[in-house]
């Protein structure tokens, strides 16, 4: 049926050949990373981080650098985004051009310059349900949701540590490979996700801070899109 | 003799067609009337209810995914291999290879409409050029950039996009087609039937074979569960209902019949008598029907089952004088009791033809079984009776305990007919309030009695699969292939679309044909709008360079751009390859030089306008079963309330020209008794529909009897009379009681109307006397 096709996009085995790609996020994984965590194994640590950002908010500026195989040099982008459980991720691309997106777990809004917009319910795409779920699981600090759509790794050193994420879901590993959140204490760094044709996306969070409920309010007017119908 | 020769060739023929042509019909669309205005639609609607009657869905659901994968691969193996599918689809790991071998280098035909208005714009490139920017920089890039060296201004992914806009709540994993609700993994399998849904035999095979690889499953993975739905399955529920309604009025009947006959005749030879016309009228009316409708629907003979309370009557009426005949004279009391037996037996096969007269096939096949059965019942006791019961009852100077009942009530009509009939009076008067509060409905659902798992498990697979009306579609047809698939891109792009006013399109559609495999015009529109993208080589070129795209990526694009499109896409193409699986029973084929093709349609908003629309196209039908059959059951529920009214007027003046002013004391039960079933059904709460009407051509025909056999009666035969009434009434309600528990809500309606029609006609047959009394 043609409900495969989205299904077929994400197919490894048709999709060209793709070019090296200049970061990693999954290389060396084994190395990086020991065995996935259970809930009863996950280290003192990452309880630590993940109570901390459990049922909080998230915001940040960030620089994005986006390794495409296809094309012969990176994509950069900069902007912001603002993370509230339960409603969703705001994202506002200031270069290189103005674009607002607001993603939740029932539809990707977009917002252009010119103010047209568009929305993609997710009800008929599961494959891109699938990915905007695990998207947004990223964000929930909550052990439960992070588990429920990945295998987590988790490693720690001096100078930081690392969250490991490989998706659990069949249709979300067709397009990524792994995740890779970067951290100092428990504040979020930076978040690498490489597809499966080699393709890196890399967020910096450059001035990532947790937005307690209390300040959800000064935010609320970006969550608030027309209804999908 | 010669009435035995006339059995003998009956019992002949009959035992000749059951042997050859048995064949028992369970669909309910049988019943269901020719559509006599278009015959062109009535044959596209079969063409279309062929297509989509074979389908068969599977689903297979456990909560662990890897392992219903492994049982859906297993019964998708199991059907493959059986004789009992046509085509089964569980592998789409193919089809996705499939899909892109077809679709992708058609790129530049084969369109997404979004993709072909921006090509159609003056400024289009730049447009499809910021899009292609615009989703880079997305976080969900991932989507659309795979192939984006092949192509880089994303048409593949924004066609890809469409398909999965209009697609079910399903997606691909592992190569099957799965989803999840209620924390459970599901996969569905589709199949279509390899026999027709409505042969008994295949059925029965069907639901054999579906048990054993249930049991199969459930053994290899113990909480394994399949579901299925298919219109073989409800036709098997139903024939499997039928059956049981047949075997239990059969019995239930036949059992009546012989403790009447043995409690109130006391001999063997009675019994045997009253067996055989009963067996000589079903027999023969098997035989008839088989021959003139070339198959019995099951109803027939559930209803044919009932007949054996009508085919005694004509018995007990010759027994009943037998009974109490001192001394005996066989052949006179035929004389004496012909007239009214003959008459009975008329009224009784013309209301039974009434039936015949409605437009439904079903009915018609009942009333001939009725006519005949009744016929040759009467046949063999007019003309057998005489001779095989030529000594005095044993027992005539006795009594039997019904008898004086039948005086009982005689003398109760004559001693207190004043009180009786303003009680009568009064209480028709208060039941008035019933025929008010009568709920009429002509839905054909009213009729549709389908088992209540069955019909849920169904609902929810089809709410699985995102279908929300199944019944309602559009057929297009045309002169050709191409003229069809043009028309319904007009439609579909009139109908699909929310008018400038509102925000919901007229018609939400299913899968649409046009959208895999466009018309010739379509795809080579198509490709003339991409080549306008030429004019702007260098801007375009520029951009991409910009973006990073790699300079013989670019080049490659352009080359494939400004070839000669590849040949286009054919029908014949379409439905030979594997991407075309699953969506084949959209395209319906050819008949009488004609293309049609299904649309289905999720839901409709606006009916008024979606009619005009169509109306302006020649062959383009929009077929909503339901609805059609609603209008034309209540053009027949006013056909046959006239049926019985014009019925109840020619009975009357019938009566009125054998018995002058008589007639109308004659003729008052029956007519009471159908006033007081309107009343009691108003009053049960039954929703009034076309079979109720019809039943009351069978309250006219046995309550007309009742009345004349009493009419005819001398007044010191009366009780004898009111014992064989008694007794042919008690077979008949039992016979039309049996049928009121029917599970078929058409017998249902028939057997209650029936039953309280025929009581209340044999409490008030006194009544026919009083005018002999007067005159």
């Amino acid at each position: 049926m043609w409900l495969v096709m989205l299904g077929l996009l994400l197919t490894p085995a048709i999709t060209a050949a793709s070019a090296t790609a200049p970061l990693a996020s999954c290389a060396d994984w084994d190395n990086r990373f020991q065995q996935s965590l259970t809930r009863a194994t996950v280290p003192e640590v990452l309880r630590r981080i993940l109570a901390v950002h459990q049922d909080q908010g998230f915001t940040s500026r960030f620089a994005e650098t986006k390794h495409i195989g296809l094309l012969r040099r990176p994509l950069h982008s900069t902007g912001q985004l603002v993370f509230i459980p339960r409603q969703g991720l705001y994202r506002q691309l200031n270069s290189p051009f103005q674009q607002e997106m607001l993603i939740t777990d029932r539809a990707i809004y977009q917002r252009y310059a010119g103010g047209a917009t568009e929305t993609i319910a997710l009800a008929k795409l599961p494959a891109a349900k699938a990915f905007v779920e695990a998207f947004l699981a990223v964000f929930s600090g909550s052990w439960d949701t992070l588990h429920a759509h990945f295998h987590v790794y988790f490693s720690a050193q001096e100078s930081g540590w690392q969250l490991g994420l490989k998706p659990a879901h069949p249709v979300m590993a067709k397009v990524i490979s792994c995740l890779v959140l970067d951290g100092e204490q428990e504040r979020l760094v930076a978040l690498h996700v490489q597809e499966t044709n080699g393709d890196i996306t890399s967020d910096q969070f450059l001035d990532g801070r947790i937005l307690p409920e209390s300040q959800w309010a000064a935010y609320r007017d970006r969550f608030h899109w027309p209804p999908i119908e | 003799m010669v009435w035995v020769g006339i059995l003998a060739v009956l019992f002949t023929l009959s035992g000749y067609h059951v042997a050859r042509n048995w064949r028992l019909q369970t669909d309910v669309l049988a019943l269901l009337p020719q559509n006599e205005r278009d015959p062109a639609l009535e044959s596209l609607r079969r063409l279309a209810s062929g297509a989509l009657g074979r389908t068969a869905l599977f689903v297979v659901a456990h909560e662990q995914p890897q392992v219903g994968r492994d049982a859906t691969r297993q019964l998708g193996a199991w059907m493959t291999a059986s004789p009992l599918f046509e085509s089964v689809h569980w592998d789409y790991s193919r089809q996705q290879h499939a899909f892109f071998d077809l679709y992708f280098p058609l790129r530049y035909q084969i369109l997404s409409p979004s993709i072909r208005r921006t090509l159609d714009m003056p400024t289009g490139y730049q447009v499809l050029l910021k899009r292609l920017q615009q989703t880079l920089y997305q976080p969900t890039s991932a989507f659309a950039t795979r192939f984006l060296d092949r192509d880089p201004l994303l048409f593949f992914p924004a066609l890809a996009q469409d398909w999965g806009q209009s697609s079910i709540r399903l997606h691909v994993d592992n190569g099957l087609l799965t989803g999840r609700e209620n924390g459970r993994w599901y996969a569905v399998i589709t199949a279509q039937l390899a026999f027709n849904p409505f042969g008994t035999q295949a059925q029965i095979d069907y639901d054999a074979q579906l048990a054993k690889w249930r049991r199969d499953l459930r053994q290899a993975w113990p909480d394994i569960q399949l579901t299925s739905t298919s219109v073989a399955r409800f036709a098997s529920a139903t024939r499997q209902r039928i059956h049981t309604d047949i075997a239990r009025i059969s019995l239930g009947s036949i059992l009546g019949v012989v403790l009447l006959t043995l409690s109130t005749f006391h001999t063997l030879k009675h019994l045997a008598l009253a067996l055989l016309p009963i067996g000589a009228g079903i027999w023969s009316a098997l035989g008839l029907s088989l021959w003139l409708f070339g198959e019995l629907h099951a109803l027939t003979l559930a209803f044919g089952a009932s007949l054996i309370g009508i085919c005694i009557d004509y018995s007990f009426h010759y027994f009943a004088h037998h009974r109490m005949a001192m001394p005996w004279r066989p052949q006179l009391t035929m004389q004496r009791l012909l007239p009214a037996l003959s008459l009975g037996a008329l009224t009784t096969v013309l209301s039974y033809l009434g039936l015949a007269l409605t437009p439904l096939v079903g009915l018609r096949q009942i009333a001939v079984f009725a006519s005949c059965g009744i016929l040759v019942s009467f046949g063999t006791v007019v003309l057998c009776f005489p001779h095989l019961l030529r000594q005095p009852h044993a027992l005539a100077h006795q009594p039997p305990r019904l008898y004086q009942g039948a005086q009982w009530t005689i003398d109760l009509w004559n001693r207190f007919h004043l009180p009786l009939l303003t009680i009568c009076t009064l209480g028709i008067g208060l039941g008035l309030t019933g025929l008010w509060s009568l709920r009429i409905s002509d839905s054909p659902q009213a009729l549709n009695a389908l088992p209540q798992d069955i019909v849920a498990q169904d609902q929810a697979m089809r709410r699985l699969l995102g279908e929300t009306q199944p019944q309602i579609h559009l057929i297009v047809t045309g002169d050709s292939a191409e003229s069809a698939l043009q028309t319904l891109e007009i439609l579909h792009e009139r109908l699909g679309q929310p008018p400038a006013s509102t925000t919901a399109a007229p018609i939400q559609f299913g899968p649409v044909l046009t959208d895999f495999l466009p018309s010739m015009k379509r795809q080579k529109a198509n490709w003339s709008a991409t080549q306008t993208l030429l004019a702007q080589r260098q801007a375009i070129a520029a951009e991409l360079v910009q973006i990073g795209l790699a300079d013989p990526s670019i080049e490659h694009f352009f080359q494939t751009l400004q070839r000669s499109p590849l040949p286009f896409l054919h029908p014949e193409t379409w439905l030979r390859h594997d991407a075309s699986a699953g969506l084949r029973q959209l395209w319906l084929g050819e008949s009488d030089g004609h293309v049609s093709l299904l649309v289905p349609v999720r839901q409709v908003h606006d009916i008024q306008l979606v009619r005009d629309v169509i109306a302006r196209y020649n062959g383009v039908y929009y077929v909503d079963p339901i609805e059609d059959f609603t209008r034309a059951f209540k053009r027949y529920r006013r056909q046959s309330i006239r049926l019985a009214g014009g019925a109840y007027l020619l009975v009357f003046a019938l009566l009125l020209w054998r018995y002058g002013k008589r007639g109308v004391w004659i003729m008052l039960p029956p007519l009471l008794a159908a006033l007081i079933t309107l009343e009691a059904l108003g009053l049960l709460g039954q929703t009034f529909h076309l079979m109720h009407g019809l039943a009351l051509l069978l309250i006219l025909g046995m309550g007309v009897d009742y009345s004349i056999f009493l009419a005819e009666s001398p007044a010191d035969a009366e009780p004898t009379t009111m014992l064989a009434l008694t007794l042919s009434a008690l077979t008949t309600l039992l016979s039309f009681g049996l049928l009121s528990l029917s599970n078929q809500a058409v017998l249902q309606a028939i057997g209650l109307t029936t039953l309280i029609g025929v009581a209340a006609a044999l409490l008030l047959a006194p009544i026919a006397r009083y005018g002999r009394r007067s005159s």
